[in-house]
């Protein structure tokens, strides 16, 4: 506990094009607690081109709640604490603006260099432009207009082994210093040098007067050893300070931050690696879900290694990108309202001219339900394909977002996850309400009990524990009789039919005891037995989960039939 | 959140910049009148490079005797055919220019050019003078007039006569409406949907279409036409609202500009100007929601109706749709007036 006490508050800032969020903590009867969250517009863009106005708004939000001040006379912040009250002990930022930095890798050989370099470079936010190899069948003038008419901003160059050949990694490294030298100094990249560390001398001598540069440990020191992690955190140092040129007061207010500002991506993935290790149980995997004011991002954790993903669009930005791509038919499928295709159109292409738009009728509400499962799915469905050694099944799921919080009830943002995952196996699901999780990550690098704490707390809601069963009787079939036998004694039974979704009326945080009597031959995934004897189990936000409808997921082929069957599903979980 | 502002003003001061992407070659001065259509520069997006290798192409046997063939000096300018090295003797090869260019670099036997590109030009999107010309970033322009801006455009801009085609704000647009009297104006509408509207203002040349809506199904063939086309509303077919609608109807048979070039992540706009020879201020670019301000809503049962904010309900409200947001009561007459979240209003002012 004496780390935490001696970096007592902590002031967090998620920033990016759109939104600014702010978190405040202190320590409160000897742990971390929120106390306070605001957000505010982002300033970044005309009329303020500062980022820092839209900051102290949001600080000001905090101030009015808190009664605290976080600024002296001068509108500078007060750092440390001071002995009244005022002031915060640490700053930590973390920051979106996807993809505004951009970025060309160099490497050698497709499947050694240009593999870790395209796996290094997914995980980031970066505009990966182009990448460039040995191979490369490019002129030399192709590769000049590459660099003078996209200008990258970042250059991350790996290839060779250490105490390898270096010939090939040169002429690159000469065709790269050609290339450059005809862009105006002030928009030369910033180069990353992680390739074979012998010619780290001859780099310094070349790159020096040239541009600007850094080094890091080779990210394939041997054929069979790949080590990303140092070149990934240069990555996201030199994007903090390239995003400090570009835009408005974020260099200034980053000069506060006792680390260098992370990426969102960076971040995130801290929290996903954190939360794969931190295994209760089975539960070794865990997939997040943000659909963020900029973009929707997804990051998975499994055994300590993460993955990261993210759209150009959300919904309330760029949506005019997805929508010429986006089946419509699949949307009036999947709304659980009646609506046409006409509809859905003017709705969504309405939603791209006005993205902060609330639905205000049912119809307009299932649309974006139906949207918010799509992409759920389409996000889920990329991640596998990018990592195809990443297990099938989730177990943990954290979903964050204003659709979430405030368009969705719990029960409704729970069926839209469970329809669009559709887990074979028992899952448990969360909701980040406030977008907590990647504020988190940035802090747990100056601060490791703060994350902890938080996630012990409230800021993470559980929304339920979904328990799946499968039968292969008929729909409307009594398969098993599902008892929840609470602390004080009370015993509820509830039938469960085939083709069904329920939701047993367990308070939040409240552990009772589920016992299973089938009634037909039913499969429970992975603990049959347990539940026949009793499995003691936590209450949600929407109680505890049972879903009888069977995988995997069928919906009638008539649609009238499919809207009715949809509509009850929703009325079973609502709030 | 800070509102969104779809400025909507009967006399205001218009300033625009426009940015150059790429080189460029300005053709404009200080103080110069400019037409909506009318180039400011020309823009050179793209470099496209050349390299030549001397010792290569005319097989001499060192990098010396090849530097010795070459005919140039750095930053010489040369014309399709020029001749930019050539060997000697018997059997003596030329290496030629394959177009316009100009010498970047001569790095021992090879040649960096730098080939002359065909220019974008940049237009001016409506009818002002340039009032401050800004070195390799762009060029402000400034009018007063009227000014409405729009949810959506196709990128292009004109000006024309303005003529009203449809008597009422939500009468739909058809192809037949629209007829040889209308050549070289600019056509305003309710709703569209049809794509024969956009063919027949393309075959009768008009200078430009104002929709109050427009389908989504035509965003494409809109984005296609050369003729600038701007929807003031949004795409579900609702009638324009009567702020937009009756400042425009006033001023039929106006010059009116349509610059539909604009940049939404930006926070700029599609826009129709109407010059006006008056002095004006600029208008105000960040609003709060406050009581008295001019609204249109964008969504639900009143989508597309403008009014007056009479009072902000500050606590969080749920909607019968289980929506939770704050709402602001508007009042569209002396009879209708109705609770509309905040998210769902753009100012007009």
């Amino acid at each position: 506990m004496k780390e935490s006490l001696e970096t007592s508050s902590v002031l967090a800032i998620k920033i990016d094009q759109t939104i600014t969020k702010i978190f405040f903590f202190d320590i409160v009867d000897e742990k971390y607690h929120l106390i306070a969250s605001s957000e505010a517009t982002t300033t970044a863009e005309v009329p303020f081109n500062d980022i820092r106005e839209g900051v102290a708004r949001g600080i000001d939000r905090i101030h009015q709640i808190t009664g605290r001040h976080f600024y002296d006379e001068e509108g500078n912040f007060i750092i440390p604490m001071q002995a009244d009250g005022s002031g915060i002990d640490h700053l930590v930022i973390t920051f979106g603006f996807f993809p505004q930095v951009s970025v060309v890798s160099m490497g050698l050989l497709e499947s050694i260099s240009l593999e870790s370099l395209n796996k290094l470079l997914e995980s980031t936010q970066l505009n990966h432009l182009d990448q460039i190899g040995m191979n490369d069948s490019r002129k030399l003038e192709e590769i000049i207009s590459l660099f003078t008419n996209k200008l990258p901003e970042m250059v991350v160059i790996a290839g060779g082994v250490n105490e390898g050949a270096a010939r090939s990694l040169l002429r690159q490294l000469d065709m790269l210093l050609f290339s450059i030298k005809l862009i105006p100094k002030e928009k030369r990249p910033y180069l990353i040098f992680s390739g074979n560390a012998d010619f780290e001398p001859q780099i310094r001598e070349s790159v020096a007067d040239i541009t600007n540069y850094q080094l890091t440990p080779n990210l394939r020191p041997s054929i069979n050893q790949e080590n990303l992690l140092p070149a990934y955190n240069m990555i996201s140092r030199v994007h903090a300070e390239i995003l400090g040129r570009k835009v408005g007061g974020f260099s200034q207010l980053s000069v506060n931050s006792i680390s260098s500002p992370l990426p969102y991506s960076h971040a995130i993935q801290i929290m996903t690696r954190f939360l794969s290790l931190l295994s209760k149980n089975k539960e070794k995997n865990v997939l997040y879900i943000d659909f963020g004011h900029e973009v929707i991002s997804s990051s998975a954790g499994y055994d300590g290694r993460s993955t990261f993903l993210s759209t150009d669009y959300s919904f309330y930005h760029n949506l005019r990108m997805l929508l010429p791509k986006l089946n419509i038919g699949d949307v009036v499928k999947k709304s659980h309202e009646p609506v046409s295709e006409e509809e859905v159109k003017n709705y969504l292409w309405d939603l791209s001219l006005h993205p902060h738009t609330v639905p205000t009728t049912e119809s307009h509400l299932a649309i974006e339900k139906a949207l918010a499962g799509i992409l759920i799915q389409d996000q889920y469905r990329q991640m596998l394909t990018k990592w195809p050694d990443f297990p099938l099944e989730i177990q943990r799921v954290i979903v964050s977002g204003e659709i979430f919080r405030n368009h969705f009830g719990y029960g409704d943002s729970l069926l839209t996850i469970i329809d669009s995952l559709v887990p074979e196996g028992i899952a448990t699901l969360y909701l980040d309400q406030q977008g907590i999780l990647p504020v988190l990550g940035a802090t747990a690098a100056i601060n490791r009990y703060l994350p902890i704490q938080i996630m012990e707390g409230s800021a993470i809601a559980l929304l339920a524990k979904v328990i799946p069963i499968k039968s292969n009787a008929k729909p409307g079939t009594e398969i098993a009789v599902v008892i929840t036998e609470f602390e004080d004694g009370t015993r509820i039974e509830t039938k469960i039919e085939q083709g069904m979704i329920y939701r047993l009326p367990v308070p939040i945080g409240q552990m009772v005891n589920l016992v299973f009597e089938p009634k037909s031959k039913i499969e429970l995934n992975p603990i049959t037995k347990t539940f026949t004897k009793g499995y003691p189990i936590q209450g949600g936000l929407c109680g505890i989960v049972i879903d009888a409808r069977g995988r995997p997921l069928m919906l009638p082929k008539d649609s009238q039939r499919r809207k009715e069957i949809q509509k009850i599903w929703s009325l079973q979980l609502s709030d | 959140m800070l509102p969104d502002i779809y400025h909507t003003l009967a006399l205001t001061k218009i300033r625009r910049l426009r940015k150059f992407k790429g080189e460029s070659n300005l053709v404009v001065k200080v103080g110069q009148k400019v037409n909506a259509s009318e180039k400011i520069a020309d823009i050179f997006p793209e470099t496209k490079y050349q390299t030549i290798n001397v010792k290569k192409l005319l097989n001499f046997n060192n990098s010396q005797d090849a530097r010795r063939a070459i005919e140039l000096e750095t930053g010489a300018k040369i014309k399709t055919g020029d001749v930019i090295a050539q060997s000697s003797g018997i059997f003596a090869k030329t290496v030629k220019a394959q177009q316009d260019s100009e010498v970047l670099l001569i790095n021992g036997s090879l040649i960096l050019l730098k080939q002359a590109q065909t220019p974008c030009p940049l237009i001016a999107g409506f009818e002002s003078y340039v009032s401050e010309i800004m070195p390799d970033y762009g060029v402000i322009l400034e009018t007063n007039g009227v000014l409405v801006q729009c949810a959506w455009g196709n990128q292009k801009a004109d000006s024309g006569i303005l003529v009203h085609i449809a008597s009422q704000s939500d009468e739909e647009i058809t192809a037949k409406m629209i007829d040889v009297s209308h050549r070289g104006k600019v056509v305003m509408s309710g709703h569209c949907k049809n794509i024969n509207v956009i063919k027949a203002a393309k075959d009768f040349n008009l200078r430009g279409l104002i929709f109050s809506s427009m389908s989504p199904d035509l965003i494409t063939p809109a984005l296609e036409v050369e003729i600038p086309i701007v929807v003031v509303d949004g795409f579900t077919p609702i009638p324009m609202n009567m702020r937009a609608f009756e400042l425009l109807k006033s001023n039929e048979k106006r010059e009116v500009s349509l610059s539909a070039i604009y940049d939404p992540n930006r926070n700029e706009k599609a826009e129709i100007i109407i010059p006006l020879p008056a002095e004006a201020a600029l208008p105000k670019e960040a609003y709060q929601f406050a009581e008295g301000l001019i609204v249109r809503v964008n969504e639900g049962l009143f989508q597309g109706k403008a009014g007056i904010i009479k009072r902000i309900v500050n606590n969080s409200v749920t909607l019968f749709n289980g929506v939770r947001t704050i709402c602001a009561i508007i009042q569209f007459s002396d009879e209708e007036q109705a609770s509309i979240p905040l998210a769902n209003l753009d100012i007009l002012e």
